[in-house]
């Protein structure tokens, strides 16, 4: 980390004059830098080594954990949670594509028909999300509880039977289905889909459209040639921006879901608070999670060609 | 869902007292080696340090837990950790708790009564680090349900009960005081006795339900059943349904009751485990069929709203019991509060509004002066036939409760 280049033995002598003056300085960036280290040995480092130590050990909350570099538990953290590991992945990338699906054409709107409404129509994204997180969840309960006017008029349009069929409701009700799971999710991460999208859109000179107009592109063509490609930073941000929170997301599940749309993040939950023998299980899924969003992501971006977004 | 068989979950138990003998690696020591040495070294050292200490508490005294020194003389209150809506309330003002403020009038003794637990393994995982280094936990009293008093009897973080200070304890009743956790109730007095059946809503369930099976298996239920995330309860229906008896049953029943849930959940019959917070759901008619506590549903006073008072297979008796952890430090002060709660008048005023089952003699004729309604509630006094059919839940050892518990939350932890 302090960067310490080992030199060759043989350059030893030659070197003494330099280096009394150099250390002084070059140790002003260290200090300005010590603060921003600081933070991020105790609040990154510190927490991801503990639970990379977690997860290698044995135990249980009444006689201690100890460290016996269990690597079996990452055999049950991988193993045991198929189904959850399925459901975070299927919820979080369905999201993530609804997300963008809605989130683009509002972001479109808004950067080049908003004209002097901009900022309003932006801020209008924005305010929901200064209710907590549990209320705007719990009340998905009311709009898609067994009785609402929404499910009653989808059950009486036959669509409830169509999306069961999937699978993606249970029976005539929404509320307590992977459908419920979804829709919450997809209203909680809209906003962080939206910002980055408009942000990118806005610097799009619309005269670039005219452009396109004037060599014979339709509306359709313009879009596709010239502001899909310039807006693609703020596709990618927007998306992981995304999917990143959505994948480790627990509370749609809890609050919406059944127990056959159970997440990683339930489990993780349920064996760190409940569970007097979880520790280790518990932090190897996360790390498994954790390496797994990592690569995934990186992947993504190495595809998507923008490297320079991280 | 994959199926661990109980030998592979059988490597989460750990049954030798080891103790962790690692020492804990200070920010200081780890930034200091962050700044000198690599990552890779710095990160051998702090894996190894991360162990979590194990017990502090002598393994000798296991019998009657660790007593602190008693500040009662001194400081006049006591700290009461307890399940929300657990305790009669002024119906004009819900702030006001007429039993407890007669207690605090009558003896000086300041209660500080705070609900804080919602479910009895995060309270225990809550509370659990002081107990294990043998400190107070800053409770003085906690009301958990019975099938844990064995749990924390078994690590000795509970304390036995003076019952010079109580001298009510007389008057449990036989049938309390043959508590198969606590024979004799030496370190535990229940706060409340109920019965663990199911109620559903009349608007939705056409065809009346009699017995615990249906609501595993009629298709017309199918994605409305609502059951307890408490093992204990849904494993003891379960048992109950298949035709065994939770007071005594063998790993296999238990498993043939575990397989009969997980079924029933993979069917998509099962619509949510839920906790302290059923009620809403079933209020609101997103679920038809809910497991239920005893006076709960009756409490609501709605007509659609039915309680199964004696389904065909029985039901599970179950009692939430107060117990005063180690080194509380206002252990007298504690027990003088369940002495006071222990007196005929104040059990019939309590359980006339939480609507539970009285334990001590005399309670019921009490809460017939008191409330001839709610004394007419089966549920709240339970019929002999009632009270026959009703059966409790097995004693099991440390290890088997983990194994069950663990194995229970597969099924459940969605």
């Amino acid at each position: 980390m302090t960067a310490v280049v080992p030199t060759p033995a043989a350059e030893k002598p030659v070197e003494p004059p330099p280096k009394e003056r150099r250390p002084r300085r070059n140790l002003t960036p260290w200090i300005l830098l010590l603060p921003g280290l600081l933070w991020l040995v105790v609040f990154f480092l510190v927490p991801i080594l503990t639970s990379v130590s977690a997860s290698v050990q044995q135990g249980d909350y009444d006689d201690g954990f100890k460290l016996t570099w269990h690597w079996a538990n990452y055999v049950d953290a991988v193993t045991k949670f198929g189904p959850q590991y399925l459901h975070s992945g299927l919820y979080s990338l369905l999201c993530t594509v609804l997300c963008l699906l809605l989130g683009y054409p509002v972001a479109y709107f808004i950067a080049f028909k908003g004209g002097r409404w901009k900022s309003l129509l932006m801020a209008l994204v924005i305010v929901p999300s200064f209710t907590s997180f549990l209320i705007r969840t719990i009340a998905w309960k009311t709009i898609l509880a067994d009785n609402s006017p929404l499910v009653r008029l989808l059950g009486d349009l036959h669509v409830l039977k169509l999306t069961t069929a999937l699978g993606w409701t249970v029976g005539d009700h929404v509320l307590a289905s992977p459908a419920a799971v979804v829709c919450g999710m997809v209203y909680n991460f809209l906003p962080f889909t939206i910002l980055p999208l408009y942000t990118s859109l806005e610097k799009i000179d619309p005269r670039l459209h005219e452009a396109g107009h004037d060599l014979y592109c339709n509306t359709f063509t313009t879009w596709r040639r010239i502001t899909l490609p310039l807006s693609m930073p703020g596709v990618i941000g927007g998306t992981l921006l995304t999917f990143i929170p959505a994948v480790g997301d627990y509370i749609n599940a809890q609050l919406l879901g059944n127990p056959n749309t159970g997440v990683v993040g339930q489990k993780i939950e349920d064996l760190f608070l409940r569970n007097t023998q979880g520790y280790p299980v518990g932090s190897a899924i996360s790390v498994v999670m954790m390496v797994g969003t990592l690569v995934l992501v990186m992947s993504y971006i190495r595809k998507a060609g923008t490297e320079d977004l991280i | 869902m994959t199926n661990p068989s109980p030998t592979e979950l059988a490597q989460y138990v750990n049954h030798t007292r080891a103790r962790s003998t690692a020492a804990r690696i200070g920010r200081r020591t780890l930034l200091r080696a962050a700044a000198t040495g690599g990552l890779g070294l710095t990160g051998a050292a702090a894996l190894t340090a991360c162990g979590v200490r194990g017990h502090v508490v002598p393994a000798g005294a296991q019998e009657k837990g660790q007593a602190g020194k008693d500040y009662s003389a001194t400081e006049k209150k006591v700290v009461f950790a307890t399940w929300p809506s657990y305790i009669d309330v002024d119906p004009k003002n819900p702030n006001r708790r007429p039993t407890l403020e007669a207690f605090e009038k009558q003896t000086g003794i300041q209660v500080q009564y705070l609900e804080v637990i919602n479910d009895n393994n995060d309270w225990y995982t809550k509370i659990d680090p002081s107990l294990v280094k043998g400190i107070d936990t800053g409770y003085d009293l906690m009301v958990v349900s019975d099938y844990m008093v064995g749990k924390y009897r078994a690590y000795d973080y509970i304390q036995e009960l003076d019952l010079t200070n109580i001298p009510n304890h007389s008057l449990l009743l036989p049938r309390v005081i043959k508590d198969p956790t606590d024979p004799g109730r030496r370190f535990s007095i229940p706060w409340a006795y109920g019965y663990t059946t199911f109620a559903y809503n009349t608007n939705l369930v056409k065809q009346p339900i009699t017995s615990l099976a249906e609501v595993f298996t009629r298709p017309d239920l199918h994605g409305k059943v609502s059951l307890f995330s408490e093992m204990e309860d849904t494993v003891a229906i379960a048992l109950l349904a298949l035709g065994h008896d939770p007071e005594h049953f063998t790993d296999a029943q238990f498993n043939q009751a575990l397989e009969y849930v997980r079924r029933a959940k993979d069917r998509g019959q099962i619509r949510s485990f839920t906790g302290n917070d059923y009620l809403s759901d079933f209020q609101q008619g997103n679920t038809a069929v809910t497991m239920a506590y005893s006076g709960d549903v009756a409490q609501l006073g709605k007509p659609n709203l039915v309680t199964l008072d004696l389904p065909k297979e029985g039901m599970l008796s179950w009692s939430d019991n107060c117990v005063i952890p180690n080194f509380a430090r206002h252990k007298t002060n504690a027990e003088k509060l369940l002495n006071y709660y222990l007196q005929p008048q104040v059990a019939a005023a309590l359980d006339d509004f939480i609507n539970y089952i009285p334990s001590v003699r005399g309670a019921e004729d009490e809460l017939r002066k008191l409330d001839s309604t709610a004394a007419a509630v089966p549920l709240i006094v339970p019929t002999q036939a009632m009270q026959d059919k009703a059966r409790g839940f097995m004693a099991v050892s440390i290890a088997q409760l983990n194994d069950y518990t663990n194995r229970f939350q597969q099924v459940t932890g969605q």
